[in-house]
């Protein structure tokens, strides 16, 4: 019973996630106004029916920056992932398969893992300067760490298996056997922490965004809505909460779609992480 | 130590200029760089900036002028208040809540327990933060908006801290819950616990005596691990609650290009993250005695 609710609640965590992809990504068609236009004679209204989600302090329709907003949010926090997975997989690839380089490469993973992720992230901000792209690049690189080390761990079991002996024995070349053998075989356990990864990256790149770090006014992103909207907490707090709310129903969508997700390829997990 | 280095290295353009400002002359710019030894090779910067940190010496602030040291020990009390009040609440409500979870397993009270954990966990702190300002503090007049009232044993020191502390261990709550609830509920299938509880000891002497700290160990592990998500978490809280601890002032710093005070509180939070885990592992042995280090 408890495995068909568990399904269910994934499925529609999946449908609800694809429904934002969508509804953001026609964001242009969509949205009733154009986000950055300003009317200052109706700024920090409530619901109305000309604005279904009110204005913000310049008059700027919510639910249109809400749209416009989602594609960069959910941008980042899916370029984030990916890039931490592109790079994590590569070098822990390289670490698992290669014995001279797994030394090397295992204590620059050390070094990124004895840093929390936000700081690791500051600290690039720091050095490259705020700006989207670095934002993806900051977030990215802290999860590096758990994917080199999930590839590797993975890498190292496979490694000594016969198909990889036989391929060794047939002449294959070390990358070829990378790419056509290994690599499909420690995919699953991957894309699953991929999953589980990515609310993480969406928070964190977020965070970074309500600091400050990321786009810079007037462009629509969910972050920068509830930095805008932390001025104005007390006469309008649902300038701030209505980008919250939908970061909180994504990001639970991601953390159910993962669970479900992880449930399926490893049941022994079930209800623990 | 390297990692910082590096990283102050990494920014593009010339990091004199970045420091002095773009109105500053060249002999100025020239002067600094001589003064922070940029125009020597990069391994001896490297070197000499490994020697100045065991001395001690993290450099000065570009902004205040004063020892980065002094920058951080002015704001580290205020973070490790924040940082303990936050995880003391948290750790005790999880824990409470993971084993009555565990005990109830399969009820409405379980799955309720875990539906709140998994909203915990995807909860943005900064909403949290900003909902209880809203509602306790404007709405109530409950708590302060912002600021440090002073050490937490102080009556002021504790009004300030509450809202915070709130918001920090909030996001806690949830993964220790469900570590909590996953271990207990394993280890209440074991023989010992028959045993204990068929040689007619109470209940309750059972769970925290018995299943408890044989559930410590991976509990304690992912208290270490989430000491990094709380140091993060601290920079926003810090921010939204203007609490001045060295999350804040590493915002601060960020904002006005002060190199040295970003890269020495980064280094100071990391040797923290490290030592905290160094203690996980050492706790290891006092919660297990059957773990020992040769």
């Amino acid at each position: 019973m408890s495995g068909v609710i568990r399904d269910r609640v994934t499925l529609i965590a999946l449908v609800f996630l694809l429904v934002c992809v969508a509804v953001t990504t026609l964001a242009p068609v969509l949205a009733p106004y154009d986000p950055y236009q300003i009317e200052t004679s109706r700024k920090l209204e409530l619901f109305s029916r000309d604005h279904w989600l009110g204005t913000d302090e310049f008059g700027r329709d919510v639910l249109s920056r809400l749209l416009y907003g989602g594609r960069i949010s959910l941008t980042v926090g899916l370029m984030a992932t990916s890039i931490g997975l592109l790079s994590g997989v590569l070098v822990g690839l390289c670490s698992g398969y290669f014995r001279r380089l797994d030394g090397v490469l295992m204590r620059l993973v050390d070094v990124l893992m004895a840093i929390p992720t936000i700081l690791l992230a500051l600290s690039f901000i720091a050095a490259l300067g705020p700006g989207v792209y670095k934002i993806m690049i900051a977030v990215g690189i802290g999860a590096l760490p758990g994917f080199a080390r999930l590839t590797r761990s993975a890498v190292l079991s496979l490694r000594e298996s016969e198909f990889v002996l036989a391929a060794h024995a047939a002449g294959s070349r070390d990358y070829y056997i990378l790419w056509r053998h290994i690599l499909p075989n420690v995919l699953p356990p991957i894309l699953v922490y991929g999953s589980l990864h990515l609310p993480r990256a969406l928070l964190a790149a977020t965070i970074l965004s309500f600091l400050g770090f990321g786009v810079q006014p007037p462009t629509a992103e969910w972050g920068a809505m509830i930095t805008g909207g932390q001025a104005y907490l007390r006469q309008a707090p649902l300038l701030s909460t209505i980008p919250s709310i939908a970061i909180f129903l994504v990001v639970m969508s991601f953390n159910l779609l993962g669970d479900g997700l992880r449930d399926t390829l490893d049941p022994r997990f079930r209800g623990t992480l | 130590m390297a990692f910082s280095f590096g990283m102050l290295h990494l920014s593009p353009g010339d990091i004199a200029v970045t420091i002095a400002g773009p109105d500053a002359s060249p002999d100025t710019i020239e002067a600094l760089r001589d003064e922070l030894g940029l125009n020597r090779p990069i391994f001896v910067q490297f070197v000499s900036y490994i020697g100045q940190i065991l001395s001690g010496d993290l450099g000065k602030s570009v902004l205040s002028k004063k020892p980065v040291v002094e920058e951080i020990m002015r704001s580290i009390g205020p973070t490790f208040q924040l940082v303990v009040a936050g995880m003391g609440w948290a750790v005790l409500t999880a824990i409470i809540l993971g084993i009555v979870s565990a005990l109830r397993s399969g009820t409405l009270m379980d799955r309720a327990i875990m539906v709140g954990a998994l909203l915990g966990l995807s909860l943005p702190l900064f909403w949290v933060g900003l909902m209880l300002i809203w509602w306790l503090s404007y709405g109530w007049y409950l708590f302060p908006v912002s600021g440090w009232g002073g050490p937490i044993w102080t009556l002021n020191g504790l009004h300030h801290t509450a809202l915070p502390a709130v918001t920090l261990g909030a996001t806690l709550v949830g993964p220790v819950a469900r570590v909590t609830r996953a271990t207990v509920l394993e280890v209440l299938h074991e023989d010992y616990i028959r045993t204990a509880r068929a040689k007619g000891l109470a209940e309750r002497w059972v769970i925290y005596i018995h299943a408890l700290r044989n559930s410590a160990v991976p509990i304690v592990t992912l208290l270490g691990l989430q000491f990094g998500y709380l140091m993060g978490g601290a920079v926003v809280t810090e921010t939204i609650f203007s609490w001045p601890g060295m999350g804040r002032t590493a915002v601060m710093g960020i904002l006005n290009q002060d190199f040295p005070l970003v890269q020495g509180i980064v280094l100071t939070i990391s040797l923290s993250f490290i030592s905290i885990n160094l203690l996980v592992d050492l706790l290891y042995a006092i919660i297990d005695p059957r773990i020992r280090y040769t």
